[in-house]
């Protein structure tokens, strides 16, 4: 019981303090859309007494037409009271609605990157999803003023009927002890149920996910995957039907032990009621008065009940929503340094790194130093942690062990944004956005837009987007613009470059700038990055060993260890792995080199 | 969208058809069904002849009547309530049978409709609509929120014609005007919908794309939260604007509705009142007969929501059947079957441009490929190297000329067959989130040679044997914490692995190695050097190390087919290929 206040009194004043931080006006207009519910039924339950009573003892006609008109009045501006103010509500439901997801999507953006990896934080975002997707501020605050409401009804309702008799008070206290206690372990099991079915849910919205965003959709059509999804569809479908029927068998007994404590209710007070009539105490008129009053105070107890469980149900969600918001805000520094834009050290300090659930280190130890202006290869075998040692670089990942200085500055120091600022970069999986190129390019800062064309000119896509109609503005996917046009992935790759380097940084990450490219093209994109970043530090992972050449350092990694840092000739000379792999690729062309080399 | 004018007649057949629906997903729901309604109409019975009976035998002091009626009452309330509330419980497992099944048929469609609608705004439209009509828009009670309605209706019916039947037939005209308002109502919400759909799917897209994983880095690194939050906002703010319309167009319908009940009410309780004047009704039956009256004024309102309901779930079993129609050009699984060996593959005179593109990506393409024979297809970015590929695989249909297999037209074979001769892998990588052996044997027995050899083809055996990562482990960590995230590398060689694993005549192979390391570059090509000849293999690579083991190299540029022959004839030629081949040679001096 306590558990039960403990839960309602956190969303009480988790979803009241959110409305009056965000909508003031909105908590007032809901507190007082109260009034005309509660004045309306109580004179419908009472006005039919004077009328009957005008008519039946008095007998004045026109008596009872003025109550008769009263009633009828009352009932018209409670409609209309009620329909305006609910209207004026409905769009500032929405934006408080929304107001919560932003809040979402804030703390998802700002959230420390490796923790998106995470099966349980996957887990509780899903919940949290799911409140913000079904249930949301909005339904959470209809229920706490139905609880309002209700009570307040259910009071003068009370009220009313208190001249009957004690024993009725009596029997309504105890059927609402046993209606709450049932509802109490109905919602419990609900809950339960909720909790075993949240990982179905999870598997059967990314199954629905995978084929509505087509990223599958050319290997489900060509490896005939429509069988083999439907079966994961039917699969976890058919689990969580077994775990619903289950639930059920639990609820049944409590159903009918609330539903016998109604009836006996029902028969207390009408017995009581027809005991006075009966005896002459009171008259038809007060009889039914009290029997809408007895039928009205029921629905409102069952909904006021009925409320509060579903409130304690929803303090569930909203602690996840709140442990999540809270576990998930970047620590704060205590004093958020600004870093001095510039030439920068950057040092691995006995770094390594592996996944939290995992035994196998990723890298160990690793110990090097690069100097400002380097252009920087890491190569090594697939599998090596070159992509694993570029986010640790770069602040997504946090050190094992070890750590990484900037400047001497240990990068835990900086919070994420101020450390990112510093640094650009292109990834593996170019990840473009389905909006313009410009937005891709520059998001949503004012853009340079020479600049822009030059670096796309250089990266040899300028003529592509200009026979664009509408040139940078052009979408590049159809799906949410019918003017877009699709481009090839060797173009968005392009773009991706563009992109990181259109961005003022100190350092620059490319993860496999060429992979898609043609020999032009590769050669096009080194020369655009070697040209526009002369004086930058450049991190390059490439499988081409040939660019390497072109660099003043590589880095070979194997197993999770350097194994080699130096030149390209350097590492030639000694009997290396670097030096296996470039000769690995190099054969392949050996025959056909000009001769003499 | 087609604006079909829904008759009587279709909404009572898509009633049938919905209902045939519920009842193949299981019997016991529609009685379900049934009961709750049944009781729910039953308990709205009990306010009415209740009070009447009881003042009738209390006034006159009948007391063992009151006592029998009393009892009773109780008994019958807690059959009707325990019943509902357990059906209730039972409805909503029902309910979700009946949302997934839906879920899963357009699933299933948006996996079988032909690969180009994918970037069809309007397809993608029709499925969003589709996908909410199901959810909310599908009813499932009509047959027996009609029956029960027309049960309730009868008894109030009779009931107050025992007053004046002419009071009866009133309410039934005045609800016949309130339906009518109601039919037009929904029409314009409809069209409010369809106007904030597009709306709606940009703050979507917005919101999924902030919430995940894949593009969090880049986010991040540029700092394109605000980019995003605006575009919500914007989109929300736009879809508000039109909700603002909605909200007014609303209320102004209810106001009419609430005029109309206030003013039936008042005429109602005038009409009692005289009559009880003129003494020629009883007290007892001056609360029945107001009860009975605001439950008939109810219940025919009732009736003609259940016909608003026929309506309006036909309307939106029209979006999901909309969708359901789309046309499948190549997925239907029409055409001839197609058993024989791949011999030949042959493109002639093709053109084909791309959905909304101006320029086309193939031009007059001719190029005949042997089932023997090792091709490679070279050129610049945006040649049309991948476009021969899908189109080779019917991802789209030539706009002109024809693909011929065996000296058939692809598009006259059977699909599934067609396509199961091919082993494709893309430039993408693509792997679901369950485990490695789900991704190469998608849930069919698996032949444990067969795979063991396709993983040491693509290179894994290294990461499979000792280690954490088996076979069963998934991929990525969304449904196992024990999952393995692999690089990406590994990733491409598993996508190796599952085609060569699939043993079909002609393995495709759309940039390989892009994601390869040196070493791991060279077992490929060793691998697929010693492929066996009776295989074809079709490569899209930009190393062109790769194309001195081909005996067929096609050079594209610009849609066009401008140089065929192999490595060293090529080279003599001295023409586009070579220029690319030595542009890459001279560099690994």
């Amino acid at each position: 019981m306590k558990k039960t206040f403990r839960s309602v009194f956190n969303v009480l004043g988790f979803s009241l303090g959110f409305a009056w931080k965000n909508d003031k006006k909105y908590l007032l207009l809901k507190i007082i859309r109260l009034l005309p519910d509660v004045i309306n039924s109580v004179l419908v339950v009472s006005l039919p007494r004077y009328i009957i009573d005008s008519l039946a003892i008095d007998g004045d006609l026109n008596k009872s037409l003025i109550f008769t008109g009263a009633l009828v009045l009352s009932m018209l501006l409670h409609s209309i009271v009620s329909g305006l103010m609910d209207n004026g509500l409905k769009v500032k439901k929405l934006r408080l609605d929304r107001q919560l997801n932003h809040r979402l999507h804030e703390t998802v953006t700002a959230m420390e990157y490796h923790k998106l990896e995470s099966s349980q934080t996957l887990d509780e975002y899903s919940t949290v999803r799911e409140f913000v997707d079904e249930v949301n501020i909005s339904k959470v605050l209809d229920t706490v003023f139905s609880v309002f409401s209700n009570v307040w009804k259910a009071c003068a309702y009370v009220y009313i009927m208190l001249e009957l008799s004690w024993l009725f008070i009596l029997v309504v206290v105890i059927s609402l002890v046993v209606k709450t206690f049932c509802q109490n372990r109905e919602e419990n099991e609900l809950y339960r149920l909720q909790v075993r079915n949240a990982p179905l849910e999870r598997r059967i919205g990314y199954a629905s996910r995978s084929v509505m965003d087509y990223s599958n959709a050319k290997e489900v059509r060509v490896f005939g995957l429509h069988d083999f999804i439907t079966d994961k569809f039917k699969g976890f479908m058919s689990l969580m039907y077994k775990n619903e029927f289950a639930g059920i068998r639990h609820i049944s007994p409590l159903k009918v032990l609330s539903t016998f404590t109604e009836a006996l209710f029902l028969l207390t007070a009408y017995g009581s009621i027809g005991w006075s009539l009966y005896r002459g105490y009171i008259s038809v008129g007060i009889f039914t008065q009290y029997t809408a009053a007895f039928f009205a105070l029921s629905t409102a107890i069952s909904s006021a009940v009925s409320a509060v469980v579903t409130l304690k149900n929803q303090d569930n969600y909203i602690s996840s929503y709140r442990h999540f918001i809270s576990s998930s805000a970047p620590s704060e520094k205590a004093a958020t340094e600004a870093i001095c834009r510039g030439d920068h050290t950057i040092t691995l300090e006995g770094l390594s790194f592996k996944y939290p659930e995992s035994e196998e280190y990723v890298l160990s130890n690793l110990n090097v130093s690069f100097t400002p202006g380097d252009k920087i290869a890491i190569v090594g075998r697939n599998g090596a942690g070159k992509t694993t040692l570029i986010k640790l670089l770069l602040g997504l990942y946090r050190p094992t062990e070890g750590r990484i200085l900037l400047d001497g500055r240990d990068i835990s120091d900086f919070s994420q944004e101020e450390y990112h600022s510093i640094f650009s970069a292109a990834f593996q999986d170019c990840s473009l956005f389905n909006y313009s190129i410009k937005e891709n390019i520059c998001f949503d800062r004012p853009a340079q837009t020479e600049r822009i064309d030059e670096i796309l000119e250089t990266l040899g896509v300028g003529d592509r987007i200009s026979r664009q109609k509408t040139g940078l503005d052009t979408y590049i996917t159809r799906s949410l613009n019918e003017e877009g046009s699709d481009f090839s992935g060797g173009e968005r790759k392009k773009i991706a470059i563009a992109r990181a380097l259109y961005k003022d940084a100190d350092i620059y990450v490319f993860d496999e700038p060429a992979a898609e490219l043609s020999p032009t093209g590769e050669r096009t994109a080194y020369d655009a990055i070697f040209s526009y970043l002369n004086e930058k530090t450049v991190f390059f992972i490439s499988h081409r060993l040939a660019s390497c050449k072109r660099c003043s350092r590589i880095i070979v990694l194997d197993n999770g260890s350097i194994v080699g840092n130096g030149t390209h000739n350097e590492l030639m000379q000694e009997n290396s792995l670097y030096a296996e792999m470039f000769s690995a690729q190099a054969a392949a062309y050996a025959d056909d080199l000009p001769a003499g080399q | 969208m087609k604006n079909e004018k829904i008759t009587f007649g279709r909404s009572v057949k898509d009633a049938l058809y919905l209902f045939k629906i519920q009842l193949s997903l299981g019997w016991k729901g529609v009685l379900c069904q049934f009961l709750y309604i049944f009781m729910n109409a039953a308990k709205g019975i009990i306010p009415v002849l209740l009070p009447k009976l009881v003042i009738d035998a209390c006034v006159n002091g009948r007391i063992t009547a009151f006592a029998w009626i009393l009892t009773g009452a109780s008994l019958l309330s807690w059959l009707v309530d325990a019943t509902i509330g357990i059906t209730e419980w039972l409805q909503s497992i029902f309910n979700l049978k009946f949302a997934h099944y839906f879920k899963r048929r357009i699933c299933e469609k948006a996996m079988e409709a032909d690969y180009r609608d994918i970037e069809n705004p309007d397809f993608l439209d029709s499925i969003e609509r589709a996908m909410d009509a199901a959810y909310y828009g599908l009813s499932q009670t009509l047959f027996a929120d009609l029956a029960v309605t027309l049960l309730k209706l009868a008894f109030l019916f009779a009931t107050i014609s025992v007053l004046n039947v002419w009071i009866a037939l009133g309410a039934l005209a005045l609800v016949v005007g309130l339906y009518f308002i109601n039919r037009k109502a929904a029409e314009v919400n409809h069209k409010f919908e369809m106007e904030r759909s597009p709306h709606k799917r940009k703050a979507g897209y917005a919101e999924e794309t902030m919430l995940d994983l894949r593009a969090s880095k880049d986010i991040r690194l540029f700092g394109a939260k605000n980019m995003f939050f605006q575009k919500y906002r914007d989109a929300s703010e736009a879809e508000i604007g039109i909700i603002r319309r909605q909200n007014r167009y609303n209320l102004l319908i209810a106001l009419i509705r609430v005029l109309i009940n206030g003013a039936a009410i008042c005429g109602m309780y005038v009409y009692l009142i005289f009559r009880y004047d003129a003494g020629l009704v009883l007290i007892s039956s001056f609360t029945m007969y107001i009860a009975a009256f605001s439950q008939l004024y109810g219940s025919v309102d009732d009736l003609f929501r259940v016909l608003i309901d026929f309506r309006e779930s036909s309307i939106n079993l029209r979006r999901v059947e909309e969708l359901f129609d789309w046309a499948v050009t190549v997925g239907n699984g029409r055409g001839e079957s197609f058993d024989e060996e791949l011999r030949t593959v042959q493109f002639e005179n093709v053109t084909f441009t791309y959905p909304g593109q101006d320029s086309p990506a193939i031009e007059n393409l001719s190029l005949r490929l042997g089932a023997d024979e090792r091709v490679i297809l070279v050129g610049e970015n945006g040649a049309g190297k991948t476009t021969v590929v899908k189109l080779l695989l019917r991802l789209y249909d030539v706009d002109s000329g024809r693909i011929l297999v065996n000296g058939k037209d692809i598009r006259t074979l059977n699909y599934r067959d067609y396509i199961s001769h091919f082993a494709p892998v893309f430039q993408d990588v693509w792997l679901f989130a369950y485990s490695v052996r789900d991704n190469i044997t998608f849930g069919r027995p698996t032949d444990e040679v067969r795979l063991s050899a396709a993983l040491d083809f693509a290179g894994l055996n290294r990461v499979f044997d000792g280690g954490e990562a088996t076979v069963d482990s998934f991929c990525g960590m969304d449904f196992d914490e024990a999952g393995i995230n692999f690089s990406g590398g590994e990733q491409q060689k598993l996508c190796i692995a599952r085609a060569v694993y699939r043993d079909a005549d002609a393995l495709i192979m759309d940039e390989p190695n892009s994601a390869l390391d040196a070493l791991s570059e060279k077992e490929l090509s060793d691998n697929l050097r010693a492929l066996s000849q009776e295989k074809m293999l079709l490569l899209i690579s930009h190393r062109l190390s790769m194309s001195r083991f081909c005996n067929h190299i096609a050079v594209l540029e610009n849609g066009r087919l401008v140089e065929e022959g192999d490595h060293s004839t090529l080279l003599e030629k001295n023409g586009s290929y070579a220029k690319l081949y030595l542009a890459q040679a001279e560099q690994y001096i």
